[in-house]
């Protein structure tokens, strides 16, 4: 038997205490008794502390979408002690992977609750103080039904994402990731090169990424990864998404994470979805009540262990929003005509992608050009020319309704495109997945000046699958 | 029989591994930290222990804190003295109350136990609670035992302000040390500020 794999009664843990001198790195993690359940594997912050520096860090990491500061610092210690890497595995600079866990143990993030809640609400949030006495931070719990992390907020927690001074200065994340292995049923070890070392000093990051001894820890209570166990290789699409991995069910449980603050806890699930290709496929389309966040694949028929639900896979219903740029043509009017869009460009998805310019001419005939080169600043035309060249045409017919329509009244002029209609007619082979776009309207407008033409503002997006 | 080396190791691997049970995250302390930063140390054994229940409007429901009441010798001034000390978590019965992950463990303060504690007054530990709080948690209690010329106190390894097991009498002298030399500072500091 290994030490590490030893696990006694409480009573008699506490007369070895008295007895014994703690050793270095000769011993290795302990247990508290019990494990989370698949009910409980939700992770959601109440996101209440009082130091900036606790949520200065937005910059935007595909691998965490939707989220900064404290909360993208708690959602990454959660998934470091998960079975697989977290998508990519990127998204730490001070590590080269997120998700070392290897266990059947995964967490789903559940994003902002709206209050700290009580001791099994599976909430982090702040303390006003413990006191000033030493004490970073703890977890309630009675294991099997949740648990509560707490902060210290008369420190200053920080939010990372990089190395962080020392001083006052705590890292967020490196003291969650080790309040999470308590949470998960993880006692102190006396390692201390591991995550759950008992203390730690003002500046350290080294516990943001777990220990082997750590993970010989979840791995026991929890088990090492089963062969069986679900796993989520790669997600595509938007509005309706094909999940590829291995092991899915007959039928399953597809968890995302809440939009928007609040909720119990509890994922948005799509239930009942039938794979495909031999436990390898799964299509699905994504509720509405889904935000920016993790998806994980529970087995449903398998059980209710941790080897039945999946890694968590980061993904964002919302892709890469097209973006404004640039800035239209005043025209004989004295308006300014600008861009608006609706839908999400896709060389799949069934729905449209407007692409729509108000306050241009009444009346006039307008065309849609873009590029795949980027953006461009240059002066032309009186105006601006903010797609680069060489640009492709797009010539709706005059008056044909959804692919370019002509308002009419003062400044109410409007052209409108359905940019998927043009993605998936196949006339341009570029237009496929992830092509960045540029476009702009481009428009009649007798008499504004010797070019006789107007500009919108320009618009750039990436194609979806 | 023959005892395989791992049999023979179980045992002492079991205490050893139970010994570091209790506690969540702390701050790394020295002893000269630990002296310098608490209010006091009393070595003695534990009298008393209840659990109470605070619900706050800002700090949350249910905080559970634990008093301890330590009746014994200061380790500063070796003053008999009566202490209570508070931390985080504990149960009010059976079923109500909560674990902490960094209280100290149930059989760390048994009654009866002897032990030293470290505690510093704080007007707020959470949910407008005050009193003299165990200083980093677990980290601020150790269990004592007699020895041979006198109680020694368990160390509880790196990053714990007691490292290694200690005469408490030996310790004491650090301590006073520790205090010696804070004050001779504090009064080096007086008199510069005042040229």
């Amino acid at each position: 038997m290994k030490i590490q794999n030893i696990f006694l009664p409480g009573a008699a843990l506490g007369a070895a205490a008295l007895l014994l001198v703690p050793a270095e790195e000769s011993i290795a993690f302990t247990t508290i008794g019990g494990s989370l359940p698949t009910t409980q594997r939700d992770v959601r912050v109440f996101d209440n502390f009082a130091d900036g520096q606790s949520n200065n860090n937005l910059t935007p990491v595909d691998q965490f979408p939707g989220y900064f500061g404290v909360d993208m610092a708690v959602w990454k210690a959660g998934v470091e002690w998960g079975s697989l890497p977290h998508g990519d595995g990127g998204g730490d600079p001070t590590q080269t992977n997120l998700g070392d866990g290897g266990a059947n143990f995964d967490t789903t993030w559940q994003g902002d609750a709206i209050g700290i809640g009580g001791t099994n609400d599976n909430i982090v949030s702040a303390q006003s103080s413990c006191g000033g006495t030493g004490t970073l931070a703890f977890t309630e719990t009675p294991i099997s039904n949740g648990w509560r992390i707490r902060f210290c907020d008369e420190w200053t927690w920080q939010d990372g994402p990089g190395t962080i001074p020392g001083g006052n200065n705590f890292d967020i994340q490196e003291v969650q990731t080790h309040e999470y292995g308590h949470a998960l049923g993880l006692g102190h070890s006396s390692n201390n090169s591991a995550t759950m070392r008992p203390a730690t000093g003002a500046g350290n990051i080294s516990g943001r990424s777990i220990h082997s001894d750590d993970i010989a820890g979840v791995q026991f209570i929890y088990g090492a990864a089963s062969a069986s166990k679900p796993v989520i290789n790669s997600i595509s699409g938007l509005g309706y998404i094909t999940i590829l991995g291995s092991n899915f069910g007959s039928s399953n449980e597809i968890w995302f994470t809440q939009a928007g603050d609040g909720g119990n806890g509890v994922p948005v699930k799509v239930t009942g979805v039938v794979s495909g290709a031999g436990g390898t496929f799964l299509g699905v389309s994504v509720p509405a009540t889904a935000g920016p966040g993790d998806v994980l694949v529970k087995n449903t028929p398998s059980g209710t262990g941790g080897a039945t639900l999946s890694n968590a896979f980061p993904f964002d219903p919302s892709g890469v929003a097209p973006e404004l740029y640039c800035s239209g043509k005043v025209n004989s009017n004295f308006c300014v005509p600008f861009l608006s869009f609706n839908g999400f460009p896709s060389v799949s998805d069934s729905g449209a992608f407007r692409i729509q310019a108000n306050d241009v001419m009444q009346d006039e005939f307008g065309i849609l050009i873009y590029g795949l080169n980027g953006r461009s600043n240059l002066n032309f035309h009186n105006a601006k020319l903010c797609v680069k060249t060489p640009f492709t045409r797009v010539l709706p017919p005059k008056n044909s309704g959804s692919s370019g329509t002509m308002g009419s009244g003062f400044c109410l002029g409007e052209l409108r495109r359905n940019f998927n209609a043009t993605i998936q007619s196949g006339n341009d082979p570029l237009l496929t997945t992830g092509q960045q776009v540029n476009a702009q309207w481009f428009y009649r407008d007798p008499g504004v000046d010797s070019f006789n033409d107007g500009l919108s503002d320009g618009i750039e997006f990436f194609i979806n699958p | 029989m023959k005892l395989s080396l791992s049999k023979a190791l179980l045992p002492a691997a079991a205490l050893l591994a139970a010994a570091t049970l209790g506690g969540a995250q702390i701050e790394r302390l020295t002893l000269d930290q630990m002296v310098s930063r608490c209010d006091h140390a009393v070595a003695g054994q534990v009298v008393g222990k209840t659990v109470f229940r605070v619900d706050h409007p800002v700090d949350g429901p249910e905080l559970y804190f634990t008093k301890l009441t330590v009746s014994g010798n200061s380790a500063y001034t070796g003053q008999e003295m009566t202490v209570d000390v508070l931390y985080h978590g504990g149960f009010v019965n059976d079923t109500e109350g909560v674990w902490n992950s960094e209280a100290p463990t149930d059989a760390e303060t048994e009654l009866g136990n002897d032990v030293l504690v470290f505690y510093k007054h704080s007007d707020n530990m959470g949910g407008d609670v005050a009193g003299n709080v165990l200083f980093a948690a677990h980290g601020g209690l150790y269990q004592t035992t007699p020895g041979f010329g006198g109680p020694v106190v368990l160390g509880r390894g790196d990053g714990y302000a007691v490292r290694n097991n200690v005469k408490l009498s030996k310790l004491e002298t650090q301590m006073a040390d520790i205090r010696t030399r804070n004050e001779q500072e504090k009064q080096q500091q007086k008199q510069q500020q005042s040229k």
